[in-house]
């Protein structure tokens, strides 16, 4: 054993919290494509690592009762010795498990369906823009193998000729950049590691500012793109705002994206960036450590069972 | 003449975009169907291209209308002698609003899918403001 599990434990908690923590304002302040990978690989790692502790937990503390030892074959006491563990560590360990469990899955029938509804309704498309005759004024990216771009007819007789590319380059780059899956990692990797809750808000800021990002490239201006966004979000905030369409969130991701548009494009962070990533890493190593030298351990017990069934 | 009218236009593309910052594939039939839809009378070629506030070549924009035709998308009529195009509403537009019906779900806060501009509240466009005041003023 290279360390009592406990510090493996104790690591993937500190490195949880710090993701947490820092990962959102790092990817603020980076470009929208390294912020949105930044975010979605590394909170799935920190996510992974975050099971694989508490199952590390239920099972040893499972396999230390006799009648599941005697069954699998190896020695609860040796078991026991080289990894003595607490009821109350082992109970709590079995209702984060749970929690995780129901969680998780919680999300994969909820926004899982969802995704799939979107994936089936784009495949019945044959065009890459679908119109919709409606008087609000919306535009979405309906996700999928290929996906389509969604507007209303209103919108795109209210934009002029470029705000209209603007437009449809923003949708297009969500679809082209795959980002309901980024979406999709992050809101499963919160559900099962309550410490990275602000990642999927992250992740969809960042989405949408590689989005504008890619779109201001497409038509060449940056300020164009912002004053598109000012535009509709101005006109849907005064009265359509009351219709039953646009009840949606009230947040502030549209002036941090107009901001972002208006300032200078953002640097990468390579020692910010890089931080981040050994944080990630370094809970997977203490996950994969911890999982070793558990392993280990239940070898050693498996050889105390058959030495002390041999000497009988 | 049709088959010629498609060749044309894959090499009018390649030389018509040659200073054109790179599109995505789909792109520019999504930039073609949205121009049709953003005016109430049917347009043609040359006013479509027109409007595309892109320097293209005419031959790419028949091209791609001629394929919009071919999928059903948009309805042509013989004008004089050039075809007007216009946007044909079909069943794809109810699926498309069962998928708004979806985006609105209030339980998708967390955003399978998203609206372009998102509902902003007064301090969201209160930020907004000033972000674009403070602009102009420089």
């Amino acid at each position: 054993m290279i360390a009592p599990v406990d510090v493996w434990a104790a690591v993937v908690v500190v490195a949880s919290a710090a993701f947490g923590l820092c990962a959102p304002g790092v990817a603020r302040c980076s470009p929208g494509r390294a912020a949105t990978w930044l975010l979605s690989a590394g909170s799935v790692l920190v996510a992974g690592s975050a099971v694989v502790v508490p199952a590390i937990f239920v099972f040893v503390a499972l396999g230390q009762i006799r009648f599941f030892a005697g069954i699998a074959g190896w020695s609860a006491s040796s078991l026991a010795a080289w990894f003595p563990i607490r009821w109350p560590v082992a109970v709590m360990s079995a209702v984060v498990l749970a929690a995780q469990l129901t969680r998780s899955s919680k999300v994969l029938t909820g926004r899982g369906r969802r995704l799939m509804r979107a994936w089936q309704a784009s495949r019945t498309f044959d065009t890459s823009l679908v119109v919709i005759p409606s008087d609000q004024l919306v535009a979405f990216a309906l996700p999928g193998w290929p996906g389509r771009v969604i507007a209303s007819r209103r919108l795109l007789q209210t934009l002029d000729g470029t705000e209209r590319r603007a437009l449809l380059a923003h949708e297009q780059a969500h679809l082209d950049q795959r980002h309901d899956l980024h979406r999709a990692a992050a809101a499963m990797a919160a559900a099962v590691n309550p410490m990275l809750s602000h990642v999927p808000a992250a992740v969809r800021l960042a989405t949408e500012r590689w989005a504008d990002e890619t779109a201001a490239h497409a038509i060449g201006d940056r300020e164009r793109v912002a004053a598109t966004i000012d535009r509709v979000a101005a006109t849907t905030s005064g009265l359509a705002r009351l219709s039953a369409m646009a009840m949606g969130v009230g947040d502030a991701d549209v002036a941090l994206r107009v901001a972002a548009l208006l300032s200078q494009p953002r640097h990468r962070r390579p020692i910010w960036e890089a931080l981040l990533v050994a944080v990630a890493v370094l809970a997977v190593a203490a996950a994969l450590i911890g999982l070793y030298d558990t392993k280990q351990v239940f070898e050693t017990a498996e050889q105390a069972y058959l030495h002390a069934r041999s000497a009988r | 003449m049709e088959v010629d009218v498609r060749n044309q236009g894959r090499f009018e593309m390649g030389a018509g975009e040659m200073g054109m910052r790179r599109r995505a594939p789909g792109t520019l039939e999504a930039e073609v169907l949205a121009t049709l839809w953003s005016v109430d009378q049917p347009l043609s070629a040359e006013d479509v291209r027109v409007r595309l506030a892109a320097d293209l070549a005419y031959t790419t924009v028949a091209t791609i209308l001629t394929r919009l035709h071919e999928k059903g998308a948009v309805n042509r009529t013989l004008t004089g002698r050039v075809y007007s195009y216009a946007p044909v509403l079909d069943h794809a537009a109810l699926t498309a609003l069962r998928m708004q019906a979806l985006l609105d779900d209030e339980s998708d806060r967390a955003g399978v899918l998203n609206r372009f501009v998102d509902g902003l509240d007064g301090e969201g466009l209160g930020a907004l403001r000033e972000a674009l005041d403070h602009r102009s003023e420089r």
